[in-house]
């Protein structure tokens, strides 16, 4: 038999085991795409987490105070050091009269406020902006001890809990994943056993003459494939559109705004796909296997 | 063609169904198995077409030994072997037609040659007529035939039948022998596992008689009680 006509053979019993179980097929289907539309949210989650960090990471500047006895020379060089680290993007030297600047616009609007801001001692700071954020505590390492420096701030403490968030996210993300993927599977196979079980008949003589454990298997596969698949592609249907819909109303004062990288969601659209094929092959095929050994 | 040599088939729960058989069976011979209940004929079949597994002692079909042959080889055994069964075993959903050309189309036999073959079986058992008919519009007989049709559609070497006029009236009984008897001149060797006195003294054919998984019996041209 050509592999053309195999195709054929095997597609017709496929739609004619899906006929078996309708009601059992729509509960496997519904199955998959509940499964996958967790894993969808979870990796929406995770993007938007992942998005956030680099948002806020962006935003992260490293704060170099400088002692008042710092020479022009003194703070010359180090810019000229920092400049020439790993991560480093742009080195601004803020004096004590633009810092002074700055505060006075932050504040403007409370005019008692300021004579306090023209006598503060305010010192005057290098500003390094990062192209690497995990690089900073590198950077911090290396210049601490710098004649020239009195203090160093950065946002340390939000990028460390966001971080430890995503961390947490994905081990409890993954973790739910692989038992949802189990119970999906779980489903699957059960609804193929019950295909199975009603053409155990066929089956049975498929085997006596001489059909290879593949060539019954196939239908079967496909079938399972065909609920993985059919549950995914809804499960992806509904959180493009959901998430359509909340990317178009999330209101924008709300910490940053919904990523919407069209790549990533392309990604998470084919993870989706491909989680759905596999579980629902893993499925169907685990179930016929179990039947095929015990008739043979 | 076939050998026995010391087999023995003991079940998980002690039951023992053949004690160290020898048996050899020539190509083109006509062998009826006979025996009361659980004397050991099915055994015999099923081990031919490696449905079961001997616990001890060799066998050997068609020049291979079975013994020891992989879950993946079976396939390719049975393809040489044809199976008629009591109950014939017909898909009740599919055509006459259908159930004669399933047998080819899951071995991957092409398109051509399953209507070649499958009208070729179904002449031979006399029902290219009733080609489009459903199990359950023919008589026994002709169900019986139908099953015969497809053991013998991809033109095995050997045909185990295992009681295939259990379920038939006398005349329709002597039909489905006579075709099996047909199937034999052309050189298919037949085992028929039989309950039928009348059929197999009349057919005069070798006899294997077992009691209790034992062989007691094996005479060529016997009958189903032996000659005292």
């Amino acid at each position: 038999m050509s592999s053309r006509m195999r195709l054929g053979y095997f597609l017709s019993e496929t739609a004619s085991n899906l006929r078996y179980n309708g009601l059992m097929t729509l509960a496997s289907i519904g199955t998959v795409t509940v499964s996958m539309l967790v894993l969808g949210a979870f990796l929406l989650f995770n993007l938007n987490l992942k998005s956030t960090i680099n948002e806020v990471s962006s935003k992260t500047r490293v704060c170099l105070y400088l002692k008042a006895e710092a020479s022009v020379a003194e703070v010359d060089a180090l810019k000229r050091m920092i400049e020439g680290l790993d991560g480093v993007y742009k080195v601004d030297y803020v004096s004590v009269d633009k810092a002074r600047e700055r505060l006075k616009q932050d504040m403007s609007g409370q005019a008692d406020l300021g004579r306090i801001v023209d006598t503060a001692p305010l010192p005057a700071s290098l500003e390094i902006e990062m192209v690497d954020t995990s690089k900073v505590a590198s950077l911090t390492s290396v210049i601490k001890g710098q004649p020239a420096i009195d203090e160093i701030h950065y946002g340390e403490d939000i990028i460390t809990t966001l971080n430890m968030i995503r961390r947490i996210v994905q081990i409890g993300g993954l973790a739910a994943i692989i038992i949802l993927c189990l119970v999906t599977a779980f489903v699957i196979a059960n609804t193929i056993r019950l295909t199975v079980f009603a053409r155990r008949k066929e089956i049975r003589i498929m085997q006596l003459v001489g059909a290879t454990d593949w060539f019954i298997n196939w239908p079967f596969i496909m079938e399972g494939i065909f609920h993985g698949l059919a549950g995914s592609l809804l499960a992806v249907g509904i959180a493009a559109a959901g998430y359509a819909w909340l990317v178009k109303n999330w209101p924008l004062t709300f910490i940053f705004p919904l990523a919407y990288n069209e790549q990533a969601l392309l990604h998470i659209s084919i993870a989706l796909l491909a989680g759905g094929v596999l579980v629902g092959a893993f499925g169907s095929f685990s179930s016929v296997r179990k039947f095929l050994k015990a008739l043979a | 063609m076939i050998a026995f040599q010391g087999v023995s088939v003991v079940y998980p729960n002690g039951v023992t169904a053949l004690r160290n058989l020898d048996l050899k069976i020539e190509k083109g011979d006509f062998l009826f198995l006979v025996g009361p209940t659980g004397s050991g004929k099915s055994t015999i079949l099923k081990l031919i077409y490696r449905e079961e597994v001997c616990t001890s002692g060799r066998i050997i079909v068609a020049g291979k030994e079975i013994t020891g042959i992989s879950r993946r080889q079976i396939p390719y055994l049975r393809r040489g072997i044809g199976v008629v069964f009591q109950d014939f075993k017909l898909l009740t959903r599919r055509t006459a037609w259908d159930n004669v050309a399933f047998a080819l189309h899951v071995i991957g036999v092409g398109r051509t040659e399953v209507k070649r073959q499958t009208a070729k079986a179904l002449d031979s058992v006399g029902l290219l007529h009733k080609a489009d008919a459903l199990p359950t519009e023919l008589s026994a007989g002709e169900q019986q035939r139908v099953c015969i049709a497809r053991a013998i559609v991809n033109n095995p070497v050997i045909l185990v039948a295992d009681e295939p006029t259990g379920n038939l009236d006398p005349d329709t009984s002597w039909d489905i022998v006579q075709l099996l008897s047909r199937i034999n001149i052309k050189g298919t060797t037949v085992i028929m596992a039989t309950h039928d006195r009348s059929i197999v003294d009349r057919m005069r054919k070798r006899v294997i008689a077992l009691q209790n998984g034992r062989l007691v019996r094996d005479e060529d041209k016997g009958a189903y009680i032996g000659e005292l």
